[in-house]
């Protein structure tokens, strides 16, 4: 195709959008709140990981070591245990880094001066994320070195003050969500895919004469795929420019709220994340467009149009 | 250049239109089809032309079965078997020079080649001054000349020509026929379905006559003699 048929191929995109404006913005809005719905679902998706990811900085579990493990044996679980899987990092605190530690918090034991350390070594791990913590619990639970006092993910949450039901909210949230973001690409792609369908409609006879005259069936396709792409791509654009300034003005909210954990996407990683949105929003819209063509001119050979 | 082979041609309504029809039409010949009117002319056409297939037999164009074109080698044989629709065909909201050049645009044609092709054709069939017309503000003749300078856009090699002369006088008429010789005497294939008893007889080209869907006679070149009364 040469830069002539590109020419007829945009003189056409733009007649029609202006013929159709009632359609053409009836479709932009549909897309424009699929794609924002979308586009807020998987905001609110990162921004949830975000958070649990903080969370789960913040917890840790310790193993508690048998009284006769010695301390190369602890030094090499050290490493180990650093090294499994899932594992962000392992710590070996000594039975006399520990005591220190009781100390300052409780002042009863100061009075046990002088008795040998009631204490043992301890490894304490941290997992790459919160959901690896129950699986890692129970790994280092079932180590012979152990005592049986591993503390559960509940415990380790209660004793660090962390909401556990985030955690585990986010388990279903990633499927009951992800469907309904599904279900808006659908929809988008559904308007889309009608809208094609009734310019198609409109302007069957036009078609047919350009068929009866000699288009292929890619110059006859091009101005509709075009169309369906603009709208896609301007629908995205306008929810973009709904999403990213409500997302800049909560984070401002949330940074104020004094509450250190509530923390939201940084305004520069906003960018790609419309980018992409928009890039979706305009393949939504080829395809939307390419289901209606494909069923259209595949009537071989098409009916005759009076 | 065209043949057909015990073509038969249903419609999707199940009307049978032509009933194992076989011919041969040579490349630079000129022929006319004639017949009453439903027994099968236009049909005829419209398999050359493929729009219709045939539900049984062969059509080749060119050498090619039409029955097996992809959708994209039927938009090229288009291009080079131009259609003069009885019914025209036009498109109501552009002007009979927009019309024309509409051709020529989807087959992806440059504007300056379009702007030195279509003036010329519309003085071919003098519709210079009607250029910025629409279709519903010129007589029905002056519409069917649009739809000839459409066929003629690229520079087909083949030529069907469904009723030219219909909506015209007999002077007209007799210019669009000139034409239409002309244009076969550069080498075009010309297959003109008619009704105009007098051009034919004048012309003396080969006629094929088509009576309820079958082909009752084929009459080479110079068989039939100008009557008195009629001369170019
Ligand atoms: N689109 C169609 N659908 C169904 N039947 C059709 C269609 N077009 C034509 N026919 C039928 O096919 C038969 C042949 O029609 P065709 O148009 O080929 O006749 P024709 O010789 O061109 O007539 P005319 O001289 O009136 O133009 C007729 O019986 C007609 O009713
Ligand atoms: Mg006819």
């Amino acid at each position: 195709m040469g830069l002539q048929s590109l020419d007829f191929i945009i003189e056409e995109v733009i007649t029609n959008l202006r013929r159709d404006r009632l359609i053409s913005f009836a479709t932009l809005g549909v897309v424009a709140v699929a794609i924002c719905v979308l586009g807020g679902i998987i905001l609110f998706l990162l921004n949830l990981r975000l958070l649990t990811e903080q969370v789960a900085k913040e917890l840790k579990i310790t193993v508690y070591l048998k009284r006769d493990v010695s301390r190369d044996r602890a030094k090499s679980l050290e490493t180990e245990v650093a090294a499994w899987p899932r594992v962000s990092s392992a710590r070996l605190i000594t039975k006399e880094e520990g005591w220190e530690e009781f100390k300052k918090t409780h002042p009863v034991g100061e009075r046990l001066e002088g008795f040998p350390i009631p204490w043992t070594d301890a490894v304490e791990v941290r997992t790459q994320t919160s959901a690896d913590v129950p699986a890692i619990g129970e790994k280092l639970a079932a180590l012979e070195e152990a005592k049986d006092l591993v503390p559960t993910p509940e415990e380790i949450g209660a004793r660090t003050g962390v909401p556990q039901r985030i955690i585990r909210v986010r388990h279903w949230m990633n499927y009951g969500v992800l469907l309904l973001a599904g279900l808006m690409a659908l929809a988008g792609f559904l308007i889309i895919h009608n809208t094609t369908r009734l310019s198609l409609f409109a302007r069957r006879r036009e078609i047919s004469i350009m068929q009866q005259v000699g288009a292929t069936p890619g110059f006859v396709a091009a101005p509709f795929l075009l169309e369906g792409a603009v709208h896609g791509f301007s629908g995205a654009l306008l929810a973009c420019c709904v999403l990213v300034p409500v997302h800049m003005y909560l984070r401002a909210l949330a940074a104020n709220s004094g509450w250190a954990l509530l923390k939201l996407l940084p305004d520069d990683q906003l960018l790609p994340i419309a980018v992409a949105l928009i890039a979706s929003g305009t393949l939504l819209g080829v395809a939307g467009a390419w289901l209606s063509l494909r069923r259209f001119l595949s009537r071989d050979p098409e009916p005759e149009v009076r | 250049m065209i043949e057909l082979r015990d073509v038969s041609a249903v419609y999707p309504n199940g009307t049978l239109a032509l009933g194992e029809v076989n011919c041969k039409i040579e490349k630079g010949e000129f022929v006319f089809l004639v017949g009453p009117t439903g027994h099968g002319k236009s049909s005829l056409l419209k398999l050359i032309h493929r729009e219709l297939i045939p539900s049984k037999g062969e059509v080749r164009v060119a050498g090619q079965d039409t029955k097996t074109l992809s959708p994209r080698q039927v938009a090229f044989l288009r291009r080079r078997v131009g259609m003069i629709f009885q019914d025209f065909r036009l498109l109501a909201t552009r002007t009979l020079w927009e019309n024309v050049a509409f051709a020529l645009r989807v087959t992806g044609v440059s504007r300056r080649r379009i702007h030195r092709v279509v003036p010329d054709l519309l003085r071919r069939v003098h519709l210079s001054d009607k250029a910025d017309a629409f279709p519903d503000q010129v007589s029905a003749g002056e519409q069917q000349r649009a739809a000839i300078a459409r066929a003629l856009v690229n520079s087909p090699a083949i030529l069907l020509a469904d009723e030219p002369t219909g909506n015209l006088d007999t002077d007209t008429g007799w210019g669009i026929m000139k034409l239409l010789a002309d244009i076969n005497l550069s080498g075009t294939t010309v297959i003109c379905a008619t009704h105009n008893r007098g051009i034919v007889q004048a012309l003396r080209r080969r006629v094929i006559t088509l009576s309820h869907g079958k082909i009752a006679l084929d009459v080479p070149v110079g068989a039939i003699r100008p009557t008195a009364s009629i001369r170019i």
